[in-house]
């Protein structure tokens, strides 16, 4: 008992160094932690880890802004985050890297219309065919606010008892 | 020959009008010998109101783009073959049919969603009896009012690749589209809608499609009746979504770490009534449900049969059949706030001393372990071990020792007979 | 080594002669057959055999051969007296008991199985259980030999093996479960495959539902547990960890028999 009590804790010393990166995502598999809908689309996943080395995922950046907006996790908690880059299917970059298309014509998951890109060339390709304007990481929590307001409290769910 | 695909107007004066003009309609025929090679030529040709007749063979002719109010009719199943490069046929016109073709091998794209057959902004179009095969998106509908989907069978490549297998039947901003009959498998979603209104998706056969049967995403005021889901990666997931009516589908072996049968995530005001559930991880998972009536449905060997989150409320939940489900119900949260009665449990071990067919003692449907692991995930790695048996042991002998309040106080005796229409 | 053999098969024999092990297999027939007959549904009767095995054997395998060790204590010192090693005695005892008790389980579970024909669906699962009885056998055989060297006393042995089959099947799933309540901010899939292999149950456990339908009612972390005990590194892992659960503890006891003068 004691044994395997000490030798969990020498395990949590491991676990306490969180690599700063974020895990693979398996499409098809893992479900959003905001939408509950399946991760599909490589093209618009995204990620969240905590400091203690949870991994939140998501099946489109505007469910990563809910999420956070929500303050399920507190801000100081949160290790890194991460979206799908549009133009290069499956590559996960820092929300703070990348660039945020918002177009009507791009029919992200959940239907706020957004696309991340890490690349100027793949997002200036991409304004060109879909037009729309460019945001940054922060201004994209704001636009998910103004648009989502209202549901971002009533989610609270998970692990209250 | 030359009639008209939908019905003119009702007036008889417009009528007489219209079958005057009708005796000009024409049939032209496209086929390998014939005078017309090419259905690009044909529609050329056409006026409105014509019938394109297409001969058996292969034509690949990129993008055939109809922007006519034409029939275009196959015969012994034309094949149009998108050679992986193109999109097949782009429908821009009002009131086209195309029915009797074998649509294959759309192009794939990362930023355009290819389809075999696409309708974009048209109305009363008809889309009947055609095989699609290995296209990226099947049928894709986009800003459609009114119109029909039929008899089509529709197979994806099967790949399960996240960023190269679209949909079988699509719908973006459409209204009054009727889905029937059709067999959708080896897509991503067999059907999937969003922002669509007032539709029926009537007997329809999804199965193997790698993420949902059938997908709904802020479609309100939608009915789904008498389809059948089984095999897919997940069952149905109607999500954020009003008044949708559920009636008479079968969600069957939808099994998997992540699968359910139907999933209900923000959804209001809705009714799922005489649907059977037959072994799916979770028969219905309920995430932010309210007002809904779930009545009469069987739910028979799944893993779960409910799994009902606490932001939901004011949901009913009556006079359906538990039948040998490895765990009834599932929830994270001590409390409830949803009403659950008379519903008959094959596990439920109570007695009927009045005889009044209603159990004299509460049924809890929610396992101790069961709320362990819907609030600490990690702990299901118990599954089976002796401690968990011990624990439900427990708690069927002394039923006080259940953590959720949650409770059927009228559970029934014997099972609710409700018909199935078949 | 030729001694040990010959010491083997002539314990063997003394062992086959007690009625209370055929009992043993008798129950495990009955058992299996009745669940056959409650149910026509394999998968369920496996489960149930799952059950059963996971508290039975451990229980029955760790109990008699504790008892044993001290009932033929006599013997033993007898024996001790001849011309015979005493790790060669040790372990041919050993050998002996272990192999008796998993035929007796194996022909127990087959004669139930039997009794329904062998027209089995689920072949697989059936020897994946029948891999993880062995295991659990050899296991509780070895913690026994271990208890009996340690303790002279007849008492505190089997005490020792009642307190270890309780902690095995119960008291570590509790512990597990308090880790998982505790660190819940944690992900906890590996952490928790780690605190599996310290315990011979739950890695039985595991090798059989890991195999089976219902492994998809742990969602998500079964994934995770799958990738980890469940590929086929993993199944190394947890084989290899069920292997040194059957060897560790008796070479502790062989170890300490071979110095003790009794």
């Amino acid at each position: 008992m004691i044994r395997a009590l000490s030798l969990f804790l020498l395990l949590l010393l491991f676990a306490c160094e969180v690599k700063p990166e974020p895990e693979p995502i398996r499409y098809g598999k893992d479900a959003c932690a905001w939408c509950r809908m399946i991760i599909a689309d490589a093209g618009f996943a995204a990620e969240l880890k905590t400091k203690k080395g949870k991994v939140y995922k998501f099946d489109a950046p505007e469910c990563l802004a809910a999420f956070v907006l929500s303050g399920q996790i507190k801000k100081d908690e949160i290790l890194g985050m991460w979206v799908a880059d549009f133009a290069q299917k499956g590559k996960l970059i820092p929300v703070e890297q990348a660039k945020f298309l918002v177009s009507e014509k791009i029919k992200s998951p959940m239907g706020l219309n957004i696309a991340a890109f890490s690349s100027e060339e793949d997002l200036e390709e991409a304004k060109r065919v879909f037009g729309g304007r460019v945001l940054t990481w922060e201004e994209v929590l704001q636009y998910v606010k103004e648009r989502w307001g209202d549901q971002l409290h009533r989610h609270h769910t998970h692990h209250s008892s | 020959m030359g009639r008209p695909a939908s019905p003119p107007p009702h007036a008889p004066l417009l009528l007489t009008l219209l079958l005057a003009a009708l005796s000009f309609a024409q049939t032209l025929v496209v086929c390998k010998d014939c005078r017309i090679t090419s259905i690009k030529k044909a529609l050329e040709l056409a006026k409105d109101g014509d019938t394109i007749l297409v001969k058996g063979g292969t034509y690949r002719e990129g993008t055939i783009v109809v922007n006519k109010r034409v029939r275009l009719v196959g015969e012994g199943y034309p094949t149009l073959d998108g050679q992986r490069k193109y999109e097949v046929l782009k429908v821009t016109a009002d009131g086209v049919t195309v029915e009797g073709f074998r649509i294959v091998n759309s192009g794939v794209s990362e930023l355009e969603d290819l389809a075999g057959l696409k309708v974009e902004g048209a109305s009363g179009c008809v889309i009947k009896d055609n095989l699609f095969e290995n296209n990226f998106w099947a049928v894709y509908l986009s800003g459609v009012r009114g119109c029909r989907v039929e008899d089509n069978l529709i197979k994806g490549s099967g790949e399960q690749s996240e960023a190269y297998t679209g949909n079988g039947i699509h719908l973006w901003h459409c209204e009054r589209v009727l889905i029937r009959r059709n067999r959708i498998e080896g897509h991503r979603d067999g059907i999937y809608l969003e922002f669509v209104k007032d539709s029926l998706i009537l007997e329809n056969e999804a199965r193997n499609n790698w993420r949902y049967g059938l997908h709904f995403m802020f479609s309100h005021g939608n009915t789904y009746a008498r389809n059948l889901f089984e095999r897919n990666g997940a069952g149905v997931a109607v999500m954020y979504t009003k008044k949708v009516v559920m009636v008479n589908n079968t969600f069957r072996d939808n099994w998997g770490d992540s699968s359910y049968g139907l999933l209900l995530k923000a959804i209001t005001d809705s009714l799922v009534v005489n649907n059977r559930f037959y072994r799916n991880t979770v028969g219905i998972l309920m995430d932010e449900c309210q007002r809904t009536l779930i009545k009469e449905n069987d739910f028979v060997e799944n893993g779960w049969a409910v799994k009902l989150w606490a932001n939901s409320a004011n949901n009913t939940i009556t006079y359906n059949n538990f039948l040998a489900n490895t765990f009834d119900f599932a929830t994270n949260s001590r409390r409830s706030e949803n009403e659950l009665r008379r519903n008959y449990w094959s596990a439920y071990r109570g007695y009927d001393l009045n005889r009044d067919g209603i159990g004299d003692v509460p049924y809890k449907p929610v396992k101790l372990f069961a709320y362990i692991v819907e609030n600490n995930p990690a702990a299901s790695v118990l599954l089976k071990s002796p401690l968990v048996e011990l624990l439900n042991l427990a708690e069927e002998a002394f039923p006080a020792l259940t953590a959720v309040e949650l409770k059927d106080p009228e559970p029934l005796l014997r099972r609710v007979e409700w018909r199935f229409y078949e | 080594m030729k001694k040990s053999l010959e010491l083997l098969l002539y314990e063997l024999a003394h062992l086959l002669r007690i009625k209370g092990l055929w009992f043993y297999a008798l129950s495990v027939a009955g058992v299996s057959a009745a669940f056959f007959f409650l149910t026509g549904d394999e998968r369920k009767v496996l489960l149930s055999l799952l059950s059963f095995t996971l508290l039975a054997v451990p229980l029955v395998s760790g109990f008699f051969s504790v008892s044993y060790f001290y009932d033929t204590k006599e013997f033993t010192e007898f024996l001790l007296a001849q011309p015979v090693g005493r790790g060669e005695l040790l372990f041919a005892r050993w050998a002996a008991l272990a192999l008796a008790l998993t035929l007796l389980y194996a022909a127990g579970v087959a004669a139930g199985l039997t009794l329904k024909g062998f027209s089995l669906q689920e072949k697989a699962g059936f020897l994946w259980l029948a891999l993880s009885g062995t295991f659990l056998t050899l296991s509780f055989c070895s913690l026994a030999f271990l208890a009996g060297v340690l303790f002279d006393d007849k008492a505190k042995g089997v005490s020792a093996v009642l307190a270890a089959w309780l902690y095995f099947t119960l008291l570590h799933d509790a512990l597990i479960l308090t880790v998982v309540y505790l660190f819940k901010d944690y992900p906890l899939e590996k952490p928790v495959v780690l605190l599996t292999l310290l315990s011979p149950v739950d890695l039985a456990r595991l090798l059989v539902v890991l195999r089976l339908d219902v492994a998809a009612l742990m969602g998500l972390t079964g994934t995770v547990i799958k990738e980890l005990l469940g590929s086929f590194k993993g199944t190394l892992l947890s084989i290899s960890a069920l292997v040194l659960w059957s060897l560790v503890p008796f070479t502790l006891s062989w170890l300490l028999f071979r110095k003790k003068d009794l």
